[in-house]
């Protein structure tokens, strides 16, 4: 730390920051240093590795900077093993994959960014050589090694998975509808290798570099897996309605909704429902967290929420800026709107059918007009 | 030709079907304007305020105008009421007062009726479910009315002959 020119009271500062950051109490601020000296000194190892990934939940955490534990943390922590980060490539980088997997079993934090492509033997998404080779172009060639594979390697020897953004989660856009890769979250890959492995998965398109520093400390101050609901995310995160706690929410219960895209006067502070915003179905601390260091959040800048903190982003909130997710009915997939026109039109013309049936099929009484 | 039997109404029944259509037309219309509105661009806020409140006004007389027609038509029967399709008013009361607590979840979210936005999952998800029950109850009372009207002596005029009742 000295070395760095962090001070004592920096540091405390530092950990008072952290604690303020994951809501937690002053008093448990000397057990947030430790974590975070422990950190400092290399413990644990990370292991961070990547799917069918955009890098995007790599780059936001990167962009983290306040409170600064990104010095302390990215620098401190013994992350080793990152594509976007670290220094080594080849063999090398590969050969810290296969010692920490064997030399700090049970140890270390293996972080997933991306989901798992199973198709083809799991060729969508590969990095690094099997030590078998196989035929190519005429020559033998040591065989691509498929993300799958390293799971299998690394997942036992974890003590803890974290699933680090919605595609490594839920599947999030590579799961999308008519997925060709045959993409799986995370946590069932884990499933199929080791049961009992907890598996922490923090949404969002990228995820806030928050959830995830958090959600490490979390895990390093109680040394134990944290509350988590039902979708396996961080409750502390993930555990209130962004409806509940939005900035337009005066808006909404007032009836006043954006309905033109030409209408976007910023101070208006219009709700954004019927322009596709999912907060009311999205569990996230977004509204309250913010981004960029707190400067702004997605409907703070006139974006409607996409819920890319659920389970159901992208496949089941889309159409993104739709004000209702399609009906399922009968194996369709449509809008209200659509099937009610439908069934409209399906009424009129049954009605229209009767009457004439009736008509046409009527019997002119003796004597009567008909 | 084989007469129809001439059908007996109290005034009562009429009345209130009458109530209750005149507030399912209110209720209907502002739904689907609030859903799709009919108008581009934004609303004023009276607007929406007089809206809502016509809105929560109008589901308010449905479901009471629905439960005093169901105690009539079981319970409180009037001797001589030969009405056809007793049992589809009988649907079409019951499918208002569902109508109700989801319109009233609709539009008060946060009220007594959270309970619903929570069962289905979010607000959002009832939206959708209104906006499907609106097309519902529109369309269930479209084919009552035809079907009511194919009962009566009057079918297949819309107006009775002269000297006859025609209901």
């Amino acid at each position: 730390m000295e070395k760095k020119g962090v001070t004592r009271r920096q540091f405390i500062k530092y950990a008072g920051a952290t604690a303020a950051l994951l809501g937690l109490s002053e008093a448990l601020v000397p057990e947030i240093a430790r974590a975070l000296e422990e950190l400092a000194s290399g413990k644990p190892p990370v292991l961070w590795i990547q799917g069918q990934n955009c890098t995007g939940c790599s780059i936001s955490f990167l962009n983290t900077n306040f409170p600064n534990v990104a010095e302390l943390v990215l620098d401190k922590l013994s992350v080793r093993y990152h594509p976007n980060v670290m220094a080594a490539a080849g063999d090398l980088a590969f050969g810290v994959l296969e010692e920490t997997a064997k030399e700090l079993a049970g140890k270390y934090v293996l972080v997933v960014e991306g989901p798992i492509p199973t198709a083809e033997g799991g060729e969508y998404c590969t990095f690094g050589l099997e030590k078998e080779t196989a035929p190519f172009n005429g020559y033998q060639r040591r065989k691509d090694k498929p993300i799958e594979a390293w799971m299998e390697e690394l997942v036992p020897g974890a003590a803890a998975v974290i699933a680090l953004g919605n595609c490594a989660s839920f599947g999030g856009i590579p799961a999308a509808n008519a997925s060709v890769t045959g993409t799986k979250p995370v946590q069932e890959i884990v499933k199929g290798i080791s049961r009992d492995k907890p598996v922490i998965n923090i949404g969002g398109c990228p995820s806030h570099p928050d959830w995830f520093i958090g959600t490490v400390l979390d895990y390093l101050v109680n040394k134990r897996v944290p509350e988590l609901d039902k979708h396996g995310r961080p409750t502390a995160f993930f555990g209130k309605l962004i409806h509940e706690n939005c900035e337009r929410r005066a808006s909404f219960d007032a009836g006043l909704f954006l309905e033109d895209w030409n209408d976007n006067n910023p101070d208006f502070k219009l709700c954004l429902f019927k322009m596709g915003c999912k907060g009311p179905v999205t569990y996230a601390d977004c509204p309250t967290r913010r981004w960029n260091s707190g400067v702004n959040w997605c409907v703070g800048a006139n974006a409607p929420c996409h819920g890319c903190a659920e389970p159901t982003f992208y496949k089941d909130l889309s159409p993104l800026y739709e004000p209702l997710p399609n009906v399922n009915f009968l194996g369709i997939n449509t809008t209200a709107e659509t099937l009610g026109w439908v069934a409209a039109g399906a009424t009129a013309v049954g009605i229209g059918a009767h009457y004439l049936y009736k008509q046409l099929g009527k019997k002119v009484p003796e004597g009567g007009e008909g | 030709m084989r007469m129809k039997e001439k059908i007996r109404i109290p005034g009562a029944a009429k009345a209130m079907y009458a109530i209750y259509l005149s507030a399912l037309a209110v209720s209907i219309y502002l739904g689907f304007n609030n859903l799709h509105p009919f108008l581009e661009g934004w609303r004023y806020p009276w607007q929406m305020g007089i809206a809502q409140t016509l809105g929560l006004f109008s589901i308010w007389t449905m479901a009471l105008t629905a439960g005093v027609y169901i105690y009539y038509a079981t319970l409180g029967k009037p001797k001589g009421w030969n009405e056809p399709m007793g049992w589809y008013r009988i649907v079409l009361a019951l499918l208002a007062i569902w109508y109700f607590l989801l319109s009233y979840a609709f539009y008060l979210p946060n009220s007594w009726m959270k309970w619903l936005n929570d069962a289905f999952g979010g607000i959002a998800n009832t939206w959708k479910a209104y906006d499907v029950f609106l097309w519902v109850v529109l369309l269930a009372n479209v084919i009552y009315i035809y079907a009511r009207w194919t009962r009566s002596e009057r079918f297949p005029r819309l107006g009775a002959r002269s000297g006859e009742e025609g209901v």
